[in-house]
């Protein structure tokens, strides 16, 4: 009887001395941080975009952005409001389809050209042929 | 010197021919494009920086954007702009100085912990032994060094953000982190104020028992769409309902012009895809009312006529919070209406109140969170109890929120923690839904870091099918999206509906909604009620394909009126069209003059409309003139009875003079400008030319704009005149035609539209009868109760919607003894709106009245309407009876 309340004593000591191992393994320095603060690589982005008529024709390109779920603000999408003012400019000068390269006014003022009008693609490289090699051409 | 001659010529020589072939080599295959267009590339960008005082103490962060120098906007800079949100936030809470770490509200609301109160490493050790630990600590005490030195060296963001706060004299941190080991974790609030880290703790507590004890639920009252109105605005109710359930709404109210008139629809579409969200309607101040029925929102003169409009139909009515006239002042009301502000008031004043988020097109930035005891069902009920109650927040765009303190303090301190807030609503999995054709279309983003896996089911109602099951299993890597498509088969039920498309995706234990829609026209389009000169009647009509047979016969049956078993005429052609694409036929009617119905058969569907057909006589005539001198053509239509002018621009009749009276019924300011012309935008607001118009958007779309006129018959027993034009890809005709010696002028409207905001056409005459419009002018509508008279108010303009019982009205000068009779097909729109106005408009400073059918322009058909214009001598029955006697009469 005396030996198994031994053992049982025993085993219960072992158990306690146990958890205080563990216990004292806790210690705050084992502790670390682990947050950080990125807002932009938390930002929830939605699309929105409307081409139509409210009072006007017009197009409109916005990110709506969210974090935390009730931070909300729509804010232009700067790209394609870029992209569109292109095309509003276009309509302005009245030419809706003009779709013209970046820079190529710029190259333009640099170069001396030639101007041909819809130039036949075999007139065309018999007219270059006929012009001096370095000039430039612009074809129509 | 011969040789040397020689020398120089065989080199030219040898030159030209470099020159020749280097020329030569010049072929255009040798030429490349070198272009691009990357916008983000090339942009030019400063930043600007504010932090101090204007007319108040704030700090603003923005990116000032240029490209090719000229083109510049100014946009927030985001990142900053919400960390500075944090700090205001921190104000708001009375914590200036308040860092909590993202995530650390919604660990710790996870979690169990024990307290601890400014304890030593020691006791800190030996208590997160047995579990998490909650310490509150004096940054200064030994354990306290030793915590707060477990974050990162300075707070690079103090220095970026330089925000006013950091200034103040007590501007104590407070540091709310929590630092782990394994799955053991010790929270910490830290600050040197005993009083601060005190306050922290109770917030934190605060906002544990409310979410023990509340539900919340996010919501937009106020959003708006124009669905019912011909003025225009993106976003149809179920596409707002998408969107706002996709940020973890439960619950909306539409206040948009005339939205209360969708109050049943919103409750079917919600019960057909069984959503559990509230749907419902309100219209300016007042909100929540058991139905809208009698509403007359032009017609409300009185600050008393709202309060008990919404009070005996069991609603709300709402006020300014101050009104600089001290009128609201006399009246009971419900709430305030909140706006930013009068956050002081709204927040402080224990007044129930309301905030509006406003149209997608504004950016639907404002929100409302109300809480809801936990576990019960969102319902209208329990909805306005918590906003009668103030257990509500009201969220504006940047984060300002505003409401009593308990409340709003709990949401704000959430704000800050983010995590407990995305993972409440389910942001990180986003879903936004579409219909295109017969596609239903899904992209569903995953953001977060992990890959997510779970089931998609689908909820559509019973007029549409799909083949295949309902229910998927969809895998979505980590930071990552995917497009789901799957096709729907529309019933015949489904057509002349939108059908709403709900879906429903779990991972977890999570779940999140949103709906869609298939908007579909009448399989079978066709002028509902048409008037024609026998022996040929030319009959449009315009199939919808909703089957999938590519080929299929079309059936014309004309029936006699009275005796619809009496078949006059029968034909049939065969339609093409692909399944949910449509096609434009025509039809000549041989018929005898009489009165008829058409019945059009196809795909096993049927369309009735009405028609007139008169005999072919009379010697109406036609020609062209250039009124003002402007190079372009007006058409004028005469006969004995009247003459009839037509504007190119704008396709509208400009007049219409009673020969016998010698007066234009209808208002007419063209060919002169309107005074204000050279306002700001003029031609964005309504613009007066006068006569027979539309209202497609206000300022209408087509107000200015210039149609290609077509003479289609010039002389015999009636002259036609086409108008067309396209919008963008919108197509817009009009066919006016003035039939025999008789005042009937009829036109006849066909619109091929693909802009979903362009959704409602008003035809109208405005209508000034003898000398003036004037007390004198009694105006009949005959509505759903009988017959009605109106009379302009010469003090005040103003305005109603009728329910029509027949598709007419008519007004009489009692003085002058002249009749004007309007006729449409009665089924269609969805109220007649008289608007009687006066000079005081801003937008027409004249007295007139106008009778606008406000008709839905169904997209993915070609949809025909027909308007009638009667004008003559004597009393307004005679008018209704002539065309009642030629079977334009219709009703419902």
């Amino acid at each position: 009887m005396k030996s198994k309340l031994m053992k049982h004593l025993i085993l219960n000591a072992s158990i306690i001395f146990f958890f205080s191992t563990l216990a004292v393994t806790q210690n705050l320095d084992d502790f670390k941080f682990k947050g950080s603060f990125t807002p932009a690589a938390n930002i929830i982005k939605n699309d929105f975009q409307f081409n139509g008529y409210t009072n006007h024709w017009h197009n409109i390109y916005r990110d709506e952005i969210r974090y935390g779920n009730l931070f909300k603000q729509s804010i232009p999408d700067v790209q394609l409001t870029i992209a569109q003012s292109k095309l509003d400019i276009a309509d302005d000068m009245q030419i809706p389809g003009l779709n013209i390269q970046e820079g190529f006014i710029y190259n333009l003022l640099l170069e001396d050209y030639i101007i041909l009008d819809q130039p036949a693609l075999a007139g065309w490289s018999q007219g270059v042929k006929r012009t001096k090699s370095n000039y430039n051409q612009i074809i129509t | 010197m011969k040789n040397h001659f020689k020398n120089l010529c065989s080199l030219a020589v040898m030159s030209l021919s470099m020159a020749v072939m280097t020329s030569n080599a010049q072929t255009l295959d040798n030429f490349k494009y070198n272009g691009s267009f990357q916008p983000d590339k090339n942009m030019v960008t400063d930043q600007f920086q504010f932090n101090g005082y204007t007319n108040y103490w704030h700090d603003i962060y923005r990116e000032e954007i240029r490209y090719g120098n000229l083109f510049k906007t100014v946009i927030p800079k985001m990142d900053y702009t919400i960390a500075q949100n944090k700090l205001d936030l921190a104000d708001e809470i009375n914590i200036p100085g308040l860092f909590m770490q993202e995530g650390f509200m919604f660990s710790l609301l996870n979690e169990k912990y024990t307290m601890l109160d400014q304890p030593d490493a020691n006791k800190i050790n030996e208590s997160v032994a047995g579990g998490n630990v909650l310490v509150l600590v004096d940054p200064l005490s030994d354990a306290g060094k030793k915590l707060v030195e477990k974050l990162p060296a300075g707070y690079v963001w103090k220095d970026k953000l330089k925000s006013h706060q950091f200034g103040a004299k007590d501007f104590t941190e407070t540091n709310v982190f929590y630092i782990e080991n394994g799955n053991k974790k010790i929270y910490v609030i830290a600050s040197e104020s005993k009083v601060l880290r005190e306050k922290a703790l109770a917030l934190i507590e605060n906002t544990k028992s409310l979410l023990s004890k509340y539900d919340l639920h996010r919501g937009w009252l106020g959003a708006e769409t124009l669905q019912k109105s011909v003025t225009c605005t993106p976003g149809h109710y179920l596409e707002v309902i998408g969107e706002g359930m996709n940020e973890g709404n439960t619950w909306f109210s539409f206040t948009g012009y005339m939205d209360f008139l969708a109050q049943k629809e919103l409750i079917d579409w919600m019960a057909k895809v069984n959503l559990p969200v509230v749907a419902d309607v309100g219209f300016g101040q007042i909100h929540g009312l058991k139905d809208y029925e009698g509403l007359q929102v032009q017609s409300m003169f009185t600050t008393d006529s709202w309060i008990n409009f919404a009070h005996e139909k069991e609603g709300y009515v709402f006020r300014q919070v101050y009104d600089a006239t001290g009128d609201a002042d006399k009246y009971k009301y419900d709430g305030y209406i909140a706006t930013e502000g009068q956050k002081e008031q709204i927040d402080n004043e224990n007044v129930p109140f309301i905030s509006s988020t406003g149209s997608l097109y504004r950016g639907a930035e404002n929100s409302m969170v109300l809480f809801i005891p936990k576990g019960n069902p969102i319902t209208k009920k329990s909805m306005w109890e918590a906003i009668m109650d103030r257990r509500e927040v009201a969220v504006l765009g940047g984060g300002l929120m505003m409401g009593s303190a308990e409340y709003r303090n709990a949401l704000q301190l959430l704000l800050i923690d983010r995590v407990w807030l995305e993972e409440y609503y389910g942001d990180r999995i986003d879903m936004v839904a579409i219909t295109k054709d017969y596609q239903l279309i899904l992209n569903i983003t995953n953001r977060y870091p992990k890959a997510v896996s779970g089931t998609l089911n689908i909820v559509l109602p019973p007029e549409l099918k799909m083949a295949g099951g309902l229910t998927t299993q969809v895998s979505i890597p980590a930071n990552s999206s995917k497009t789901l498509e799957f096709a729907i088969n529309p019933q015949a039920s489904a057509m002349r509906k939108t059908n709403p498309v709900a879906l429903q995706f779990k991972w977890g234990e999570q779940k999140k909604s949103t709906v869609t829609m298939l908007d579909l026209p009448r399989a079978i389009s066709a002028h509902q009620l048409l008037y024609g000169h026998a022996p040929k009647v030319t009959y449009p009509v315009t199939i919808h394909n909703f089957t999938d047979k590519k080929t299929f016969p079309v059936k014309v049956d004309v029936v006699d009126k009275n005796n619809p078993k009496k078949v006059i005429y029968t034909t049939s052609k065969s339609c093409t069209a692909g399944k949910a694409t449509f096609t434009d036929m025509s039809f000549d009617l041989e018929l005898p003059a009489g009165n008829y119905n058409v019945k059009v058969s196809a795909m096993g569907v049927e369309n009735i409309s009405q028609l007139g057909v008169g005999q072919a006589e009379g010697k109406p005539y036609l020609y062209e003139v250039d009124l003002n001198s402007d190079g372009i053509m007006e058409y004028r239509m005469e006969n004995d009875s009247v003459q009839i002018t037509l504007l190119a621009t704008g396709a509208r009749v400009i007049e219409y003079i009673i020969k016998s009276k010698d007066d234009n019924v209808l208002f007419k300011l063209w060919p002169e400008k309107a005074a204000d012309d050279k306002r700001s935008f003029r031609k964005r607001g309504y613009y007066p030319y006068g006569g027979f118009e539309d209202f497609l958007g206000q300022g209408s779309m087509e107000t200015h704009r210039v149609y290609d006129a077509e003479i289609l018959k010039m002389e015999g027993d009636y002259v036609r005149v086409k108008m067309s034009t396209d919008y963008f890809g919108n197509r817009l005709e009009k066919i006016f035609t003035l039939y025999g010696n008789s005042p009937l002028l009829e036109v006849q409207f066909a619109l091929t539209f693909k802009n979903p905001e362009a959704n409602v056409l008003g035809p109208q005459p405005i209508l000034e009868l003898g000398a003036r419009h004037w007390t004198e002018d009694v105006f009949t509508v005959p509505e759903k109760d009988g017959l009605h008279e109106y009379r302009m108010k010469p003090e005040d303009y103003y305005g109603r919607a009728f329910i029509m019982k027949e598709g007419w009205n008519a007004g009489y000068d009692e003085k002058e003894d002249i009749t004007f009779v309007g006729a449409f097909p009665v089924t269609e729109p969805l109220f007649l709106h008289m608007w009687m106005n006066h000079p005081k408009n801003s937008e027409a400073h004249f007295y007139y009245v106008e009778f606008q059918p406000w008709t839905p322009i169904f997209q993915k058909t070609t949809m025909y309407f027909t308007y009638y214009l009667w004008g003559t001598g004597g009393k307004w029955q005679n008018g209704v009876q002539e065309l009642r006697n030629r079977n334009l009469i219709s009703e419902q």
